[in-house]
Order: structure tokens, then C-alpha cells, then sequence
């Protein structure tokens, strides 16, 4: 028996040791997950606590097919995606013109243009062109599932996926001209 | 632009798939306060239902007990049954649903409560008798024939002339029959069998019987089957000293004019009155207590262990009472259940205990012991930080179950006394568990008592054992001791220190009634 199979087991039991175990092995990589779909850390951190929260209570349906960790990333994201859809924001209209990235680092941007700005850029995106982006880019989801998950039109969301990557080429080439801009002025 | 904007996706997804960021520590401490709530919710609801199969339990408890005494009384004013109790001269016998169902009795008193209690029919024959679905009971006498004109002259209105048979037939209810008719719990023997033609084709047999150990009631019903089979030609009836009889059973035998065959349809129904099917014990028993302890690998506390925490609880009582249920299966074996209380108490010496995070994420003294640990806060002072200490006086703990056992017993009995064993399991609920303590550096000695001990389990098993004496002072009624070791199955902490199973030696004495 592996040692995630065993603590699995003992969380289901309700052993809270286990229960913290399990917690420091997929935290990292969840709280990962519900940065790029919320706005912020103090967001995020919500997320993350409620899909714990969430896991451990239906640990039990865990059918043992497939990845656990795949499992539980489907629980942050269901869960991720259930607050936004209760905030209604999936079909926000946004002009790419007036949109401004505020781009905090200022350090080698070119090599620091790293995860965490990136993740803020995504982060910065409007609800709607986020959540198709993570699901298309990040969950591998076609445009008709991502249509039926967020109940919006095919096309809407082939549209809101365009509207993203436009954005986010527009905030890396911003970032990465003002990261040059600073190594000049050095 | 296209290639870009893909270049994009691949951008985003090569820097952030990897990424791995772990959320502050409030997030955990948010999620474990969440799932505590969980389990006290569901430790409340579990409580909620426990009390409510307890409540239930004692009800049917009552209930049985109230109709099995109801039982009782009722079946002592049946005919028959009056002289069964007293002197054991008779019995009755069921037969299949068709025939009949035939009271023989050789009592004054019982004849007076047939009248009371049924319906007379001085001159039955064969077709009211037929016509009947199973629920009749009928008088026989006889007084061509000694034994049997006694039997008769008890009642005179049942008797005509000499030579000449009467009969008495009285009907009662289903209901009635079924409680005249408990099932047969002694071994028997035969010692005489007899026959009377009674009416054109009908036939009486009459067989004697007595109590004999060495007999079961599979063998016994065979061989009124095989004496039944061989005697019916047309024998007289003999004789009957109904005086040395332990009981008595009567058959019909029906004669059918249209093939010529004569058919005796019998089944033996027979309670004889020494042996009860059901007891009840109420009793109180006060005892020493202990605890096993195993250190809980998953709590492992800096400051305290097993040894410690045994150490400082050395002092323990419990102290037992409830009422407990025999079902007779015979003379040696029957089955104890029923319900029982139980209070323990146990000291705990003055000890150290050091401030620790507790659930809320609020930092408190942490009061661990045998029965699962509590967080106290003096009332003055300032906060404490972790790792903070401080001293704390005598504290007592106080631990409520209601438990329902299951136990084999085996006794033995010979004139007034019983001796038995026991031994058996039973489910242990808790209904209250609490801990007063107080912390001895506070100038105000604010007493801490809490009753939401953590750690502590709604449920254990338990198993118990045990020898007693008993002591007849009446027909019904039996003082009985019993020295008993009780000891835990199952533990009765979880996520605590130490893994606790409790375990008592105590002298329960009670009183036993027959029902």
C-alpha cells in the first residue's frame, strides 16, 4: 500500500494526522490552482480552504480510478468555478483598449517575468476571459465543454479565449518594455 | 500575431503548471476548525439518536415486562392453570386448528373461573366440538372410573348417573388460548397412558406424565405419538392418581363414519410453573475502577505519556445499577439483556499542563487525562503563550454511560440456592462526560469545569464476566450477588494522548423476580 493510498484511507477515517498529511502534500500545488482562478492571494486562499474543506467531506465517493490528485483538482475547480458562477461575471463585455496591467516587479523582467507576475496577469483578467483561458489552457477542455460547463455559447467562449491571449501578449510585451526600460536607467 | 498569441498559452502554461506555492498556515488551522464542527455535529446528532434507541429500549423494556406480568396474572385464572401453579395436576393441550383444544382439571377453584371466564356447554357431541376452529377447551369426567370420578365430582353439574359421561365444553378466544399455551420448557416423561371412549367414535386418551431431567421434549413427544399410536384399541380406563401426577394431557380422538379410520390429533402444549421463561434483576453494584492505557501514536504530547497521565489517576469508583432481563432457554442456560447506568469518577492528582493552540486557533492551557484532554483559561491574568506552563490543583472527572448488555448465563441450582456464571458484551453510550479542574498559580482559583471533553467517544464496547449466588425467598422472588470484572473492548478516546480502556471489578447485589 503507498504511502498517499494509506494516508487516503486514514483521512477517510477521520484520523486528522493523516488529514493534515494529505493537506502538505496537495496544498502547493492546489493553492497554485486557485490563484490563477481567483483575482488575488487573499481570494485564492478562500478557494483553496473551501476545496479542502470540500474534499475531505466527500473523501468517501473517491472512487480510487484514476490520479487523486487529478480528483481533487477537479474539486477546486468545480469549487472555483461555482463562486464565480454565483457572482455572475461569466459574461462581462470588456474593452481590450482600456484595459492596464499594473506590473509591480521591476527586477531582469525578461528572466523575472516569471510565475508569480504571470499568474497575476492572469489573475487580472476579466472573470469571464479567466476562467475559459485556465479551463482551456490549463484543464485541456474543448470550446463545446467549456461551453456547456459555464452554460455560455460556443462561440462565446472561443471569443473569450481570444480576448485573453490578446490581453496577456499585450501585459508581457508592457512588462517586458518596462523591464527594459528599467535595465536602461541603470 | 496568431503563433504569438499560442506561443502565449504555452508561455503561461510552461512557467505556471510546475508552480507550487504553499498557502499560509491559516488556511490549514481554517480547515481543521471546519471539520472539528463537522465531527461535534455529527458527535451531537449520534448522541441525539443514541438517547432516542435507549428511550425506545426502556420502553419496550417496561412494556414487555408490564405485559408479561399482566401475562401472568391473567394465565393464573385460567382453568388449570390455578392448580398448576399450586399443586400441578394440570395441564392442557393444544390441538391442530380443526380439532380441539381440551382442559382437563382436577380443581374446584379452576372450574369456578372456566365458569367465570367461558362460555358452558353441558352436553356437547362430536359436531359442536368439530365445527370449533381450534379454540376450544374442554372438561371431561367420568365417574364410571376412580381416578377420573374424582376428577368429575369436582364439578357437580358435570356429573349425571352413574355409568354416564359428561361433558363440559367451554370456548374461549384465540388470544387466550395463545397465552394458555406457552411453549413447553421441562422435560418430561410418560408414566401412564389411558383411554375412554367418551361419544359415539370420539375416544379420550388420557396420558400421565411427570418431570424427568433426563428427558427431552423431542423424545417426549415421540413417545406419546408411538403410546398414542399403540393404545387407542379399546382399552378402559384404568386407573389415575391424579394425586402423584406432575400433569396431565388429553387427545381427541376423531372417528370419521365414512372411511372407518380413527385419527388422534395431539400436540403437546405444556408449561409447567417451576420452570419461567423470563426474569427480571433490578441491582446496584459499586466498584473500584481502572484504566489500560496505550500511548496514541497520532497525539503524541511533549509533556505527557502514558505512564504520567497513569500515575496521576490513581483514585477511581464507578458505581452500576440498572435492570437486567433473563429469557430461560432451560433449566442451566439463559440469555441477559436490559439496561444499565453507570457513573464513573476519577481523580486526577495536581499536575503541570502547558498552553497549546487549541481548536479555534486561540492559544489555551491544554488539560490532558485518561478520558481525552480540555483547553482551560484562567479567568485573570494575561494570555498564555505556547509552551507557557501552569500548575493546576486536584481535578475530577466525571464519566455518565448507559449501557445495554448481551450475556450467556449458566446456572445451577439445587434446594433454595443458584449459583451462576456469566459472560457476555455490551454497547456503551455515553451520556455525560465532564472535568472540573483549577488552576493552583491563580491568586482567585477560579474553578475551570468543562463538559465538552475532546477526544472522548460517544460509544465503546465492552465485555464483562462474572459468578453470583442466589437465594430464594419465595416461589418468585431471589436475592442475588454477583462480584463482576467489566473491562473495555474498544477504546473510549480517540485523537487524544492516550488510548483509554476502562475496567472495573464491582459487587452488584439486586433482587430477582420470576415472571
Amino acid at each position: 500500500m503507498t504511502q498517499l493510498t494509506q494516508l487516503i484511507k486514514s483521512s477517510i477515517a477521520g484520523d486528522r494526522i493523516s488529514q493534515g498529511k494529505l493537506y502538505e502534500l496537495l496544498a502547493p500545488s492546489m493553492f497554485t490552482v486557485c490563484l490563477r482562478y481567483s483575482k488575488n492571494r487573499e481570494e485564492a486562499e478562500d478557494l483553496v480552504q473551501e476545496g479542502f474543506i470540500r474534499m475531505f467531506k466527500s473523501l468517501q465517493q473517491y472512487r480510487w480510478e484514476g490520479s487523486f490528485e487529478g480528483w481533487v483538482k477537479k474539486i477546486m475547480v468545480n469549487n472555483a468555478l461555482q463562486k464565480f458562477r454565483n457572482k455572475s461575471q461569466l459574461h462581462a463585455v470588456v474593452d481590450i483598449e482600456d484595459i492596464h496591467f499594473e506590473l509591480t516587479d521591476s527586477e531582469n523582467i525578461i528572466a523575472q517575468l516569471g510565475t508569480k507576475e504571470l499568474l497575476k496577469m492572469v489573475q487580472t483578467l476579466p472573470p469571464s476571459y479567466q476562467m475559459v483561458f485556465n479551463l482551456y489552457v490549463f484543464e485541456g477542455m474543448k470550446h463545446k465543454e467549456i461551453s456547456v460547463l459555464l452554460g455560455i455559447a460556443e462561440g462565446t467562449s472561443k471569443s473569450n479565449l481570444s480576448g485573453a491571449r490578446v490581453l496577456l501578449q499585450k501585459a508581457v510585451t508592457q512588462s517586458t518594455l518596462v523591464a527594459k526600460q528599467n535595465l536602461n536607467c541603470l | 500575431m496568431s503563433d504569438d498569441l499560442h506561443d502565449i498559452d504555452k508561455l503561461f502554461q510552461g512557467a505556471i503548471n510546475d508552480h507550487e506555492q504553499m498557502p499560509p498556515s491559516s488556511v490549514w488551522d481554517g480547515i481543521d476548525k471546519n471539520l472539528d464542527k463537522n465531527n461535534i455535529a455529527d458527535i451531537k446528532r449520534k448522541y441525539a439518536l443514541l438517547k432516542r434507541i435507549a428511550a425506545v429500549l426502556l420502553l419496550l423494556l417496561t412494556g414487555a415486562g408490564v405485559y408479561m406480568l399482566q401475562s401472568k396474572h391473567t394465565h393464573s385464572n385460567l382453568p388449570g392453570n390455578n392448580t398448576s401453579a399450586s399443586n400441578e395436576k394440570s395441564n392442557v393441550v393444544k390441538l391442530p386448528a380443526g380439532t380441539a383444544t381440551f382442559n382437563e382439571t382436577a380443581d374446584k377453584k379452576s372450574n369456578s373461573s372456566l365458569k367465570e371466564t367461558a362460555f358452558k356447554n353441558q352436553k356437547p357431541n362430536t359436531d359442536n366440538i368439530e365445527a370449533s376452529t381450534g379454540t376450544l377447551v374442554t372438561k371431561f369426567a367420568d365417574n364410571k372410573e376412580k381416578g377420573l370420578a374424582e376428577v368429575g365430582s369436582t364439578d357437580s353439574k358435570s356429573l349425571n348417573a352413574k355409568n354416564e359421561k359428561s361433558t363440559e365444553t367451554t370456548i374461549i378466544t384465540k388470544k387466550y388460548l395463545h397465552k394458555i399455551n406457552k411453549p413447553f420448557r421441562q422435560k418430561i416423561t410418560i408414566t401412564n397412558a389411558v383411554i375412554d371412549e367418551i361419544d359415539n367414535g370420539n375416544t379420550a386418551v388420557y396420558q400421565e406424565i411427570k418431570v424427568d431431567k433426563k428427558r427431552s421434549i423431542k423424545e417426549i413427544e415421540n413417545k406419546l405419538e408411538l403410546e398414542r399410536i399403540t393404545g387407542i384399541a379399546n382399552e378402559k380406563i384404568t386407573t389415575a392418581d391424579f394425586m402423584k401426577t406432575k400433569a396431565l394431557i388429553t387427545a381427541q380422538n376423531i372417528y370419521s363414519p365414512l372411511s372407518g379410520t380413527k385419527t388422534v390429533k395431539q400436540k403437546l402444549n405444556f408449561k409447567t410453573p417451576n420452570q419461567l421463561a423470563f426474569a427480571v434483576t433490578a441491582f446496584f453494584a459499586p466498584g473500584i475502577s481502572s484504566f489500560r492505557l496505550e500511548d496514541d501514536h497520532h497525539e503524541r504530547d511533549r509533556h505527557e505519556d502514558r505512564d504520567g497521565i497513569k500515575k496521576q489517576e490513581q483514585n477511581q469508583t464507578s458505581t452500576t445499577a440498572g435492570l437486567l432481563v433473563d429469557y430461560n432457554f432451560n433449566k442451566n442456560w439463559s440469555l441477559q439483556s436490559g439496561l444499565t447506568y453507570t457513573a464513573k469518577k476519577i481523580d486526577i492528582d495536581p499536575k503541570k499542563i502547558y498552553a497549546d493552540l487549541d481548536n479555534d486557533g486561540s492559544i489555551k492551557y491544554r488539560f490532558n487525562f485518561s478520558s481525552g484532554y480540555t483547553f482551560v483559561t484562567p479567568k485573570t491574568g494575561t494570555a498564555p503563550s505556547v509552551g507557557d506552563s501552569v500548575q493546576t490543583n486536584k481535578s475530577l472527572t466525571s464519566l455518565h454511560y448507559i449501557a445495554i448488555p448481551l450475556s450467556l448465563k449458566y446456572s445451577y441450582s439445587f434446594k433454595k440456592i443458584a449459583l451462576f456464571g456469566i459472560a457476555g458484551m455490551s454497547l456503551n453510550i455515553l451520556t455525560k462526560g465532564s472535568v472540573a479542574t483549577e488552576i493552583a498559580d491563580n491568586p482567585y482559583t477560579d474553578k475551570n469545569t468543562t463538559s465538552s471533553i475532546n477526544g472522548l467517544k460517544s460509544t465503546y464496547l465492552g465485555g464483562t464476566g462474572g459468578i453470583g449466588i442466589e437465594y430464594n425467598i419465595g416461589k418468585k422472588m431471589a436475592l442475588t450477588f454477583m462480584p463482576s470484572y467489566n473491562f473495555a473492548i474498544s477504546s473510549i478516546t480517540q485523537n487524544s494522548v492516550v488510548k483509554s480502556y476502562p475496567n472495573s471489578l464491582s459487587m452488584a447485589a439486586g433482587l430477582r423476580f420470576k415472571l
